[in-house]
C-alpha cells in the first residue's frame, strides 16, 4: 500500500490565496482526476507535491509518514513524477536518449545505451506505447512526444504520476490511446493524478475525482459513487452554479460573402504547409476550423492576418483584394485574437491601457500626429474594463498581474470594440475558465449576429461544434472536409482530423 | 518587481559594491573608511571638485541614456564605445578642418554630422541583426574595435599634429561649445544632455513612436501582430541610441578636450551600461546614477594623484555594481530571507 496524503496545504501569493487549506488523498492504483477551472489552484497544488512550489502551511504524508519535498529531486526520490503541459525534450536526440537523460545507466563510467534501450523497449511494450525507441523527437507528433514525457517519468521508477492537462494537445484517437496507457499503468499498481478541466474525460477514465474552485476543494467523488454522478453535478462543483455547456440558438446567416479565400498556398523549406486552402465565410457566419494542432491552422491564421507571406494568397474581403502588411490588414477590418496571448497578443509588462490599444495605435481615437491621446486611452480603457468585467484595480495595472482569463478579456475587448468586419479567432478559450469561456461565447455570438464573419480555430472540438455554423477540417495543410455543422457527425470529424477519408459515407449518400 | 522593490535592489547593489570595495581596500592595506572619505572629498570637497565630477557625470550620462533607449526597443547596444568614437572623430574632422563658417552654422553642422554618422553606425547593429540574424553583442564588440583602432590610426597618421602626443588639431572656435564655468571647465554639453533627456522622456511617454519602441522591446511578436513595423522601429531606435552616444563623443571633443586625443575614452561606453543598470533603465534615474559614478570617478582621480590609491578601485566597484545588479536571484534570495526573518519575528 502506498498512499499520498496532502494535508491542509496553504499557499499564498501576494494578494491571492492560491490554496486555502486544501487536503487531498491519492490512493494506490487509482486514476484520480483533479478537476477545476483555470486558476482554481490545481496546478499549484500539484507543484507543491512535486517540490516546485513551497507551501506556506500544511504537510505531505506518504503511507502515514510525514515527508519533506523541497525540490523535484526529492519528489522523484519518493517515486513521484510529473508530466508537464509543455514538453521538455531535446529534438535532435532519440527517444531513448531523451528518456534516460539525467538518469543514464552507466557501465564503467560510459553510458550503457544497450541496457537503456532494452529497458525502454520493455516499458514501451508493457504500457502499450506506440513510439519507437530509436525515433528522433523531431519526427514525432504531439501525442508521441507526450509518450516520451511519460516514459521519462516511468523510467525514474515513479509510482505516482502527475499529468498536467494531458489531453489538451491530443486528437480524439490519441486520447483513446493515452487512456489505454493510463489503464495499463493503473493495472501495474501506479497511481495517476490527471489535472483537467474537461468534464467528459473525467467520466471516461477517472476512478476518483477531486474538484477545486478558487483555491479550495469544493467537492469530490469516491469510486463507488462515480456511476451515480452527473456531468452537471461536477460542473456545479467547478463553477458553483449550473452552466449551460452548449447553446444552439437559431440565427440567420447572411447571403453576402464577407471573407472569400480562393487560394492560400504556403511552402516552408520546400514542405507544403498550406495547400490550396479555400473557403468562404458569409456575413453572420462562424466557420470553425477543426484539426489536430500543427496541421497548418497557425499558418492559416498568420496568413490571414498578414503576418506571413504565402506564395499564393488570393483572398478578398467584401469583394476587395486583401493585401499589404499586418497594419493594412487591421485597417481593412481583420480582427485577430492570436492563439497564444502571452506570445502574440499582449506585452505583459505593460499596462492594460497600453495593451488595450495595441493594433489600433494608429486609430485617431488613440493617436494623432504622432502623439498619443493618453486621456482618451485612459478613458476608453476604463470603460472597457468595466464593460468586459476585467478584474483589475485600474487601467494602469500591468497585464502580467491579471489571471489568464482577464488577460484574454483585454485582447477580446480591444478586438471586438474596434468593430472589425472579420474576426480571426484562435484558441479563444485556452487557459480560460468555464464561466469566462461562456462569456466569450456569448460575445462571439453577438458579434456574429451583427453580421460579422468569424473564423474560429480551436483545438477544443467541442467548442468548434458548439459555436460553428460551418466546419472545415484541416489535415496536413489541406481542407479535407467542409460542410454545414449538422452534416458532420462527431466520429466523421475525428476520422477526417486524423487523416482518414469519408469515401464510404459519400457513397451511402449517393444511393 | 514593484518600483519600490526595484529601488531597494539598486540601493542594496550599491551598498554591496561599496562593501566589497571596502574589503578590497583593506586587503590591499588601505583603510576603507579613509579611502572612501578621500574619494568623496575628491569628488565633492570644493567647487572645482564638484565641477570635475559634473563633467565626468555628463559624459557617462550621455552613454547611459543611449543604452537605455536601445534596451527599451529590445536591442542590447553595447556598441556605445564605437558609436562614441564615430561621433568624436566626425566632430573633429568637421570641427577642425572646415574654416570660415560662423558659429551659428558651424557648430550645428558639426553636431548634425556627428549625430548622423554615429546614428548610422549604431543602426548598423540593428540592421545586421534583423537582416542577417547576426548576434548584436558580437557585431557591436567588433564594430567597437574597428572604430577604436581606426580613429587611433587617424590621429597617429593623417590627422596627427606635430608633437609626441597622438592627437588631432584643435577644433576651431566656431565649433567649440561654450563653457558654463571657465575654471575648471564645465562644458555647455551638459545643456545638450538636459535637453536630450527631456526629449527622450517625452518621446517614450507621449508619442506613438515611443509606444511602438516600448511594445517592440517588451514583446516583438505581439508588436508585429499589432501591425507595428518591428524592424523599422528597431533600426530607428538604435539609430537614436547610437546618435546619443555619438553626441557624447562630440561633446568630449568640442567641449572638454578640444580635440581628438588617442584613447581619450576610459571606457565611457561601458560606464554607460553601468549607470543605466544602476538607474534601473529609467531615463530620469540615469541622471542620478551618472552623478554618483561621476563623483566616484572624479574623486578617484584626485585620490590617485594625492594618496596614491590606484584609480582601478573605482573600476572594480563599478564592475561589482553591474555584477550584483545582474543577479536578480541574489536579491530574490535576500528578500525571501528578510521576509522569513520578519515573519518569524512576528510569531
Amino acid at each position: 500500500m502506498s498512499n499520498i496524503f496532502l494535508k491542509e496545504i496553504v499557499k499564498r501569493y501576494p494578494g491571492v490565496l492560491a490554496l486555502d487549506h486544501v487536503s487531498m488523498e491519492i490512493k494506490e492504483g487509482e486514476i484520480h482526476a483533479l478537476l477545476g477551472e483555470n486558476g482554481a489552484g490545481k496546478s499549484t497544488l500539484m507543484k507543491v507535491l512535486y517540490g516546485m512550489t513551497k507551501a506556506d502551511q500544511g504537510t505531505i504524508e506518504i503511507n502515514g509518514e510525514r515527508v519533506e519535498i523541497k525540490t523535484p529531486m526529492d519528489a522523484i526520490d519518493l517515486g513521484i513524477g510529473m508530466v508537464h503541459q509543455h514538453f521538455m525534450l531535446a529534438d535532435a536526440m532519440s527517444v531513448v536518449e531523451n528518456v534516460i537523460a539525467g538518469a543514464e545507466p552507466t557501465y564503467k563510467g560510459v553510458i550503457d545505451i544497450h541496457r537503456a534501450k532494452n529497458e525502454v523497449s520493455v516499458m514501451i511494450e508493457k504500457f502499450g506505447f506506440s513510439v519507437s525507441p530509436d525515433a528522433l523527437i523531431e519526427d514525432l507528433n504531439v501525442g508521441e512526444k507526450q509518450q516520451v514525457e511519460i516514459l521519462k517519468v516511468l523510467y525514474r521508477s515513479a509510482n505516482f504520476l502527475i499529468l498536467d492537462e494531458p489531453t489538451a494537445v491530443l486528437s480524439p484517437q490519441e486520447v483513446d490511446r493515452f487512456f489505454e496507457v493510463l489503464r495499463r499503468m493503473k493495472a501495474d499498481g501506479k497511481s495517476c493524478v490527471i489535472i483537467t478541466h474537461k468534464l467528459y474525460e473525467v467520466f471516461q477514465i477517472a476512478d476518483r475525482v477531486t474538484v477545486m474552485r478558487a483555491g479550495s476543494v469544493t467537492g469530490g467523488v469516491a469510486p463507488e459513487d462515480m456511476r451515480a454522478t452527473s456531468v452537471a453535478k461536477l460542473a456545479e462543483f467547478m463553477v458553483g452554479k449550473s452552466t449551460n455547456l452548449s447553446e444552439g440558438a437559431d440565427h440567420v446567416i447572411g447571403s453576402q460573402v464577407s471573407l472569400d479565400v480562393d487560394n492560400i498556398t504556403y511552402k516552408k523549406d520546400k514542405r507544403v504547409i498550406l495547400n490550396r486552402v479555400h473557403f468562404q465565410i458569409h456575413k453572420g457566419e462562424i466557420l470553425g476550423v477543426a484539426g489536430v494542432e500543427g496541421n497548418g491552422q497557425s499558418e492559416l491564421v498568420q496568413a490571414l492576418t498578414g503576418l506571413l507571406k504565402p506564395e499564393i494568397f488570393k483572398v478578398k474581403l467584401d469583394g476587395l483584394p486583401l493585401s499589404g502588411q499586418t497594419k493594412d490588414f487591421i485597417r481593412q477590418g481583420i480582427g485577430h485574437i492570436p492563439e497564444d496571448r502571452l506570445k502574440y497578443a499582449v506585452a505583459e509588462n505593460m499596462s492594460i491601457a497600453e495593451n488595450m490599444i495595441l493594433g489600433y495605435q494608429d486609430n485617431e481615437k488613440f493617436s494623432r500626429k504622432g502623439l498619443m491621446n493618453l486621456k482618451n486611452i485612459k478613458k476608453i480603457s476604463a470603460e472597457r474594463i468595466e464593460k468586459y468585467q476585467i478584474k483589475a484595480p485600474d487601467e494602469i495595472t500591468k497585464v502580467s498581474q491579471l489571471s489568464g482569463g482577464n488577460q484574454q478579456k483585454v485582447v477580446v475587448a480591444r478586438v471586438f470594440e474596434e468593430s472589425s468586419k472579420v474576426l480571426i479567432c484562435s484558441q479563444l478559450t485556452r487557459g480560460v475558465d468555464i464561466s469566462t469561456s461562456e462569456y466569450f461565447y456569448s460575445i462571439l455570438r453577438d458579434f456574429r449576429d451583427k453580421g460579422k464573419a468569424i473564423l474560429l480555430v480551436s483545438s477544443d472540438l467541442q467548442e468548434i461544434i458548439n459555436l460553428s455554423d460551418t466546419i472545415a477540417v484541416m489535415y496536413k495543410g489541406e481542407i479535407v472536409g467542409l460542410r454545414k455543422k449538422n452534416d458532420f457527425t462527431r466520429e466523421e470529424l475525428g476520422v477526417l482530423m486524423t487523416g482518414g477519408t469519408l469515401e464510404l459515407g459519400k457513397e451511402d449518400n449517393h444511393e | 518587481m514593484s518600483k519600490s522593490k526595484k529601488f531597494v535592489v539598486i540601493v542594496l547593489a550599491l551598498f554591496i559594491s561599496l562593501l566589497v570595495g571596502a574589503v578590497i581596500f583593506s586587503m590591499c592595506g588601505y583603510s576603507p573608511i579613509s579611502a572612501y572619505e578621500a574619494i568623496f572629498k575628491g569628488g565633492l570637497g570644493n567647487k572645482s571638485a564638484v565641477i570635475n565630477s559634473l563633467s565626468q557625470a555628463m559624459i557617462i550620462a550621455f552613454m547611459g541614456l543611449a543604452y537605455i533607449i536601445s534596451i527599451r526597443v529590445g536591442v542590447c547596444n553595447i556598441g556605445l564605445e564605437g558609436q562614441m568614437y564615430v561621433g568624436a572623430i566626425v566632430a573633429t574632422i568637421f570641427g577642425a578642418y572646415i574654416k570660415g563658417l560662423p558659429l551659428v552654422i558651424h557648430l550645428p553642422l558639426v553636431l548634425a554630422m556627428a549625430i548622423i554618422a554615429s546614428g548610422l553606425y549604431g543602426s548598423l547593429i540593428a540592421f545586421l541583426k534583423i537582416r542577417f540574424g547576426a548576434n548584436e553583442i558580437i557585431t557591436a564588440i567588433m564594430l567597437n574595435f574597428i572604430m577604436e583602432y581606426f580613429t587611433s590610426y587617424l590621429v597617429n597618421g593623417p590627422l596627427k599634429v606635430a608633437g609626441t602626443v597622438a592627437q588631432s588639431e584643435k577644433v576651431r572656435d566656431s565649433a567649440t561649445l561654450f563653457y558654463l564655468v571657465k575654471t575648471p571647465k564645465l562644458s555647455s554639453g551638459i545643456l545638450i544632455f538636459a535637453v536630450l533627456t527631456m526629449l527622450m522622456f517625452f518621446v517614450m511617454k507621449y508619442t506613438k513612436f515611443g509606444y511602438q519602441i516600448r511594445v517592440t522591446g517588451e514583446n516583438k511578436l505581439a508588436a508585429e501582430t499589432g501591425g507595428i513595423a518591428v524592424g523599422k522601429v528597431m533600426i530607428m531606435a538604435v539609430f537614436i541610441s547610437g546618435a546619443i552616444a555619438g553626441l557624447g563623443g562630440a561633446v568630449i571633443v568640442l567641449g572638454v578636450n578640444g580635440r581628438f586625443i588617442d584613447g581619450f575614452s576610459s571606457g565611457y561606453g561601458w560606464d554607460g551600461i553601468a549607470v543605466a543598470s544602476l538607474a534601473g533603465l529609467s531615463i530620469i534615474g540615469n541622471i542620478f546614477s551618472a552623478l554618483l559614478l561621476g563623483i566616484l570617478k572624479a574623486g578617484a582621480t584626485v585620490v590617485n594623484r594625492t594618496a596614491k590609491i590606484p584609480y582601478d578601485f573605482i573600476v572594480v566597484i563599478q564592475a561589482i555594481i553591474v555584477l550584483t545588479l545582474g543577479c536578480p536571484r541574489l536579491f530574490e534570495g535576500i528578500f525571501r530571507f528578510v521576509e522569513n526573518k520578519i515573519g518569524k519575528g512576528r510569531k
